[in-house]
């Protein structure tokens, strides 16, 4: 059985109008397809990271600050994946 | 928060007649329009602006359920309406299930969080499974109204 990884990296919700449902859904189309385990907490509240309904219980105003944290096999690329999550949400989306 | 606090209880239209994309959200504009809001405005603005959002992603979130939106200079609190297709609604949703139960949102231009809390709201409500299927073949406004939090009767 293979080891596990995780990585926990913190990122500011970039787009003006927030975490709303574009970028939710460009974000839980791209972690479906990693195959990490992926969670993003905003405060106390966690929410699945490859499910857009999920993340939009989140409430992320712009400016909110959220941990994003993935899960994976050693074999799998944490580093890389994680970067390219964070990098949806420090987008500032094409909605200013 | 309740759905009612912002759905536009005179405006719920629990047998939709369009059978298309366009079709449905105009109904609900037009419905909105009916209960009051939108005045000197042209509504077809409020379409097309509705109908852009679309082509950027379906708002057809699964399990029959969708929820067209957009921002809009008409209104200066964020509004909507609730309406039900008994038979369908092609969307191109993600689970490429028609839709029957639409949740219309108009946001002003510049108040991103009342809609960010409305789409939680809307979410929240609609994860109840026994929800959605008593929204689908609710009989009249105030079963809908009843469902999506609200009490008493007109």
């Amino acid at each position: 059985m293979s080891a596990k990884s995780s990585l926990r990296q913190s990122v500011v919700v970039a787009n003006p109008n927030g975490l709303h449902m574009r970028p939710a859904t460009r974000f839980a189309q791209h972690a479906r397809v990693l195959p990490h385990r992926v969670t993003v907490c905003h405060g106390d509240k966690c929410a699945d990271g490859k499910s857009s309904l999920d993340l939009l219980m989140l409430i992320a105003m712009p400016g909110a600050e959220l941990w994003i944290e993935i899960e994976g096999d050693d074999s799998s690329d944490t580093a890389a994946a994680i970067r390219a999550l964070c990098d949806i949400l420090a987008a500032p989306g094409d909605d200013a | 928060m309740s759905m009612t606090e912002f759905v536009v209880r005179d405006a719920i239209l629990p047998t939709l007649d369009a059978t298309t994309r366009e079709g449905v959200i105009r109904e609900l504009i037009g419905s909105l329009h009916s209960a009051g809001h939108f005045p000197n405005t042209d509504l077809e603005d409020i379409v097309r602006a509705v109908l852009r959002r679309e082509q950027l992603g379906s708002t057809g979130i699964g399990r029959t359920i969708a929820i067209p939106h957009s921002r809009h200079a008409s209104v200066t609190r964020l509004i909507g309406t609730v309406g039900v297709s008994r038979a369908g609604v092609p969307f191109d949703s993600i689970d490429g299930e028609p839709v029957h139960v639409l949740v219309l949102l108009i946001s002003p231009q510049d108040r991103p969080g009342d809609h960010l809390r409305a789409l939680e709201c809307v979410v929240q409500t609609m994860r109840d499974d026994a929800v959605v299927e008593s929204l689908r073949n609710a009989g009249n406004n105030d079963d809908i109204w009843r469902l999506i939090g609200g009490g008493g009767t007109a």
